[in-house]
């Protein structure tokens, strides 16, 4: 049986009923999931693991999220469980290159874009700190930044948070205060 | 400006990470579905379908408190009302009952689940899982007031924290004359899901004697107990205290194997 029949009948469907038909065999229910959550999807992992093979790890996610559509036991958010998913394909993913050297890269590419502060010692200043931000970011180990990103930058909920990592609300807290705090220290001036 | 708040307005100008190609992302990925194994189709049950098994689900609008219990057809649960309700309850599905308590109290008597089987009550803005337990939920307006544990286990989440009771407790802390309150020797301390949030937040705040304050008020022995103990020994180091030093050595001593042992230790030696 299919649910999704056409892109005008999709609107009002929820995240759980297509996780449904997923379970049961509707591609075209995957299709919408991703048209709904990929970008959220890719800008967590670009931002967690680095951008490097991002569309490999967005792919193999959402085929994650197919076989295991039947398992989804409505404790979290479907946006957040697909979050969730991401992190253990990214963290499994067997490619050789080391993921923080990626990270780093991915972010040195960033700190070229900037804000646009007023007066050109304040953009530099302002690059500079944006560009130490990055950095510090890049190089919070993975707990940390996986957590704070998931939480700070995709705005999801803490309890929802530490469901999907499989840690302690207490933990996911601790973890968002530590990278706060090594962020804070990293955006001093040197 | 605090650096906190910089490192907030900083993290806004973040670049955006996107897909370069969403569509041609997506067209790979359901590519690749075509090479996946064929799923072992589950029936899945239309919109309709749903919407039927809502109407024939359990609706008890209102019931007077000595109304004869109500057993959903393969239902875990005997459930009674206690005072006028508005819940809705479904048949297990996948080892997984799930009661939805929009208004009311609700007095739950639980069989002894299977391993992998879930029972849980959506309360309102909390939620309250159980294993094999007697217990009353109080929903007013959609939001959780009242637990209480008769028999068993029962576990309160709400505001992201999380609180186990014990049989007698109940959530939040009231002093109410009923149900009989324990023994003495059984009773222990109800922590509400609120209190670490509290101290939590008037730690960011930098009002650690606030923090202080409502750390200490959760036993180390509760959920959150060993983050407790650790935050309260540091809000009594930023403010200087005198007691900090004891409290270091409470946490070390208590929670010797703790990821915060080394950290804990090393402020130690410091005073």
């Amino acid at each position: 049986m299919r649910l999704v029949v056409s892109r005008d009948e999709i609107a009002p469907i929820a995240d759980e009923a297509l996780l449904e038909a997923c379970a049961a065999g509707d591609r075209d229910a995957l299709g919408t999931l991703f048209d709904r959550h990929s970008q959220s999807l890719a800008s967590f992992l670009g931002r967690a693991f680095g951008r490097r093979d991002l569309e490999d790890l967005v792919q193999q996610t959402f085929i994650e999220v197919w076989r295991a559509s039947v398992k989804f036991k409505r404790r979290s958010s479907v946006r957040t469980w697909i979050l969730g998913i991401g992190v253990n394909v990214a963290r499994n993913h067997s490619r050789s290159c080391n993921r923080r050297q990626l990270a780093l890269a991915s972010y040195a590419d960033a700190v070229a874009g900037g804000a646009a502060p007023s007066t050109p010692d304040r953009i530099v200043e302002h690059r500079q700190k944006l560009a130490r931000l990055e950095a510090a970011l890049a190089e919070l180990n993975e707990d940390l930044r996986v957590t704070f990103v998931m939480c700070e930058l995709e705005h999801v909920p803490g309890a929802e948070a530490a469901k999907v990592l499989g840690v302690r609300v207490g933990t996911v807290w601790r973890r968002l205060h530590d990278a706060r705090r090594m962020l804070s220290s990293a955006i001093e001036e040197e | 400006m605090r650096r906190d708040d910089e490192v907030s307005r900083l993290l806004q100008e973040l670049p955006l990470v996107r897909l370069a190609h969403p569509e041609r992302t997506k067209r790979e990925l359901l590519a690749r579905l075509e090479n996946q194994p064929e799923k072992r189709r589950r029936q899945v049950l239309p919109t309709v379908a749903i919407a039927a098994g809502v109407l024939i689900a359990i609706l008890i609008p209102r019931s007077p408190a000595d109304e004869p219990r109500v057993r959903a057809e393969r239902s875990h649960a005997a459930i009674k009302v206690v005072r006028s309700a508005r819940f809705e309850s479904r048949p297990p599905r996948q080892g997984e009952e799930i009661v939805h308590l929009d208004d009311g109290r609700v007095r739950f008597d639980v069989e002894k689940l299977e391993g992998g089987e879930r029972f849980v009550v959506l309360a309102g803005d909390g939620e309250v899982e159980v294993n094999g337990t007697s217990f009353d939920v109080d929903v007013l307006q959609g939001t959780l007031r009242e637990v209480v544990v008769h028999e068993g286990l029962v576990t309160v989440r709400r505001l992201g924290a999380e609180v186990l009771l014990h049989e007698g407790e109940r959530w939040p802390i009231e002093s109410r004359s009923e149900p009989p309150e324990p023994p003495a020797a059984r009773r222990k301390k109800v922590v509400s899901p609120d209190d670490f949030a509290r101290g939590w937040n008037a730690f960011q705040r930098e009002d650690y004697r606030a923090a202080a304050g409502a750390f200490a008020q959760i036993p180390p022995e509760a959920p959150l107990g060993e983050d407790a103990a650790f935050w309260l020994a540091i809000s009594l180091t930023r403010l200087g205290d005198p007691q900090a030093g004891e409290a270091i050595q409470r946490f070390l001593k208590r929670f010797p194997r703790s990821i915060r042992a080394t950290e804990a230790a090393r402020l130690h030696q410091q005073k």
